[in-house]
């Protein structure tokens, strides 16, 4: 047979045309630096770079109350059988202390002290959980996750996790969708970002999976198309889609809105050709204002490119596109984070890009209080981050690879949050002062104060 | 600090034949760089095992690959996603073929990825069908079907005379 392919002409002919071909291709010098320059960042026990921040500000107050001052905690895991052929067979609930946060006045040296570490004791019927996403809404939270599968077949099962106190956790028997890195494969019902809009309705989705709860998790129904963002508020919701199968990269950015728990969806124009962006879309909200970042791509060691920046005064129905929030500035620089506040506050997290491989070094605030019209540059943050939760005139905080830092200055001033170690992969406000975050995709932190103090629940 | 020296150098050494064989699988610049860089990115954190393979460069042109097959995957999913009546396209172009002179070039964009793939391993990379079959994470029978195909696939588009009404 292989003989057969050699004598033919065609395949000669075919040898020719691909060799002919290959010279087209890029040279790869600037490409090899590039990606040398992408890994000095990334330290080799990082494997999930993906990181997110809860995008939509000022939920209600209400939920302060409903969430207890954490002492003493207790998570339990319950009824986990993430696949239809796990063991259905209720398990007890298995504990996990904490400290109880004894809260400290904010230090006037550049690094926040916090509670001292947690004791943390792993829950035994749950192993190698890994935290994709949180959504809060009203005081209840749903993570979701991945976990050992318990029917020891020793491959990762689809978890969604269940809270109504944010330390006590249970999973939901029911998850019709599949996350990345599970067993089998991501195919069908592919999803890895979740938000509830209220206690009963919510949404888990990817590029190309939706689904809607209106029973708080029990059972999801497939809506039609997919997502790459959404965020709900003021009974609307907002999702944004692209059908450019290339993105990230060239993403033909679409924004539908929705009445919370509605099918129908209505399209907005954004009123651009595909744009150049890369992972991590981002949409934030606050009022009727809502913002849409289409972080800078710089794959291939692209010098000049920007983000794109849009924004909307009507809770996502008619949007404008603006100039990239971090510029103009005396170098190059590209916004990789935004996040709305009250007032008509936004800001931006900007990344300095420096050479010609367009490595990210530096990171400054660039913070609006005119909606997004006109923003002024901060001073650089102490440390890197690529997550941004927050408003100006409450309190800021910065995350990612080197943990936590907090502003209560508009962005003049951070401060390290000493106690947060590890990667934040996630992290949101809920309130004015009560924020989670997410680190090494494990341990879900708590403050209560605005991140001066933070206490961890920790999954093993 | 080994693996960061190893990677270095793998990276400098074999970026550009890595970035040949994705440009013929992409047929496009940019998509190749992209295909590269992601590959050796999400190799890194596991440089080692690419390290003590028995062909690293195998290793990692099983994994771009891969990579490939599986970003067409998951662009066709998602345009299948959207319910999108497609829009009719005239296999019998004629402007395009004009435009085109190389056929057979052409003609690789018709072919399904996993025989596309097949074909660039096979009678570029200079693989034997074993070789393939180990890159491709199928059998020996299973490439030599794909090549098979994917041959009467260019064929039978070289043969097609173009419709002039």
């Amino acid at each position: 047979m292989t003989d057969d392919f050699e004598r033919d002409p065609l395949a000669r002919e075919l040898r020719a045309s691909l060799s002919r071909h290959a010279a087209e291709a890029p040279r790869g010098d600037a490409l090899a630096d590039h990606i040398l320059r992408t890994v000095e960042q990334q330290p080799a026990d990082v494997q999930e770079r993906r990181t997110r921040s809860w995008r939509t500000w000022a939920l209600p107050l209400a939920a302060v109350g409903a969430v207890a001052a954490v002492v003493g905690t207790v998570i339990g895991i319950q009824s986990y059988h993430p696949t239809a052929s796990a063991p259905a067979g209720s398990r007890p609930p298995s504990l996990l202390r904490t400290s109880a946060p004894s809260p400290s006045p904010l230090s006037s040296s550049a690094t926040t002290v916090g509670p001292s570490p947690a004791i943390a004791i792993g829950a035994p019927n749950l192993f190698g959980v890994k935290i994709l996403d949180l959504s809060f809404a009203n005081g209840k939270g749903w993570a979701l996750a991945s976990a050992n599968c318990s029917n020891g077949s020793g491959g990762k099962c689809t978890a969604l996790l269940h809270t109504t106190d944010g330390t006590t956790w249970v999973t939901k028997s029911t998850t019709p969708f599949r996350v990345p890195g599970v067993k089998g494969g991501c195919t069908d019902r592919c999803v890895d970002q979740i938000r509830f809009a209220t206690e009963s309705t919510g949404y888990v989705y990817g590029p190309n999976a939706f689904l809607m709860t209106t029973d708080g998790g029990d059972h999801w129904k497939p809506q039609r198309g997919g997502a790459i963002a959404l965020e709900t508020l003021d009974n609307n919701v907002i999702r944004v889609t692209s059908r450019h199968p290339g993105c990230p990269s060239w993403c033909d950015v679409q924004v539908e809105t929705s009445g919370i728990g509605s099918t129908s969806w209505k399209s907005s124009s954004l009123g651009t050709a595909p744009v150049n962006a890369a992972e991590g879309v981002q949409l934030t909200r606050s009022g009727k204002n809502a913002y849409l970042l289409l972080p800078a791509h710089v794959t291939g060691g692209a010098e000049a490119v920007n983000s794109a920046f849009y924004r909307s005064a009507d809770d996502g129905g008619n949007w404008t596109a603006s100039s990239d929030p971090c510029q103009p500035a005396s170098q190059s620089v590209a916004a990789i984070a935004t996040t709305a506040g009250g007032d008509g506050g936004v800001s931006a997290l900007c990344a300095v890009r420096t050479g010609p491989t367009a490595k990210f070094s530096a990171r400054f605030l660039a913070v609006s209080a005119d909606a997004g019209a006109h923003f002024t540059a901060r001073p650089d943050l102490p440390q890197t981050a690529d997550l941004l939760t927050g408003d100006p005139a409450t309190g800021l905080i910065a995350a990612g690879i080197d943990g936590l830092q907090r502003s209560s200055d508009g962005g003049r001033t951070w401060h390290t949050v000493a106690d947060v170690t590890g990667q934040v992969t996630w992290v949101g406000f809920e309130t004015t002062t009560e924020a989670r975050a997410v680190t090494n995709n494990q341990t879900i932190w708590t403050t209560e104060d605005g991140g001066k103090t933070w206490s961890p629940v920790v999954f093993q | 600090m080994l693996r960061e020296v190893g990677f270095a150098g793998f990276v400098r050494e074999h970026t550009p034949a890595l970035l040949r064989t994705a440009y013929l699988l992409t047929g496009n610049g940019p998509q190749a760089e992209e295909l590269v860089q992601d590959t050796l990115v999400r190799l890194y954190p596991k440089w080692e095992r690419v390290e003590n393979a028995d062909a690293p460069l195998a290793y990692v042109r099983r994994s771009l690959t891969n990579a490939y097959i599986n970003q067409q995957r998951r662009a066709a999913r998602r345009e299948f996603a959207y319910e999108e009546v497609p829009e009719r396209v005239d296999p019998y172009d004629h402007t395009t073929q004009l435009a085109d002179r190389d056929q057979i070039w052409a003609g690789l964009s018709s072919l399904s990825q996993r025989q596309r793939a097949a074909l660039v391993l096979r009678f570029f990379e200079d693989l034997s069908d074993e070789q393939t079959a180990a890159a491709l994470g199928c059998r020996v029978g299973t490439v030599r079907s794909l090549i098979s195909r994917g041959l009467a696939t260019l064929r039978a588009r070289m043969t097609e005379v173009p419709r002039h009404d």
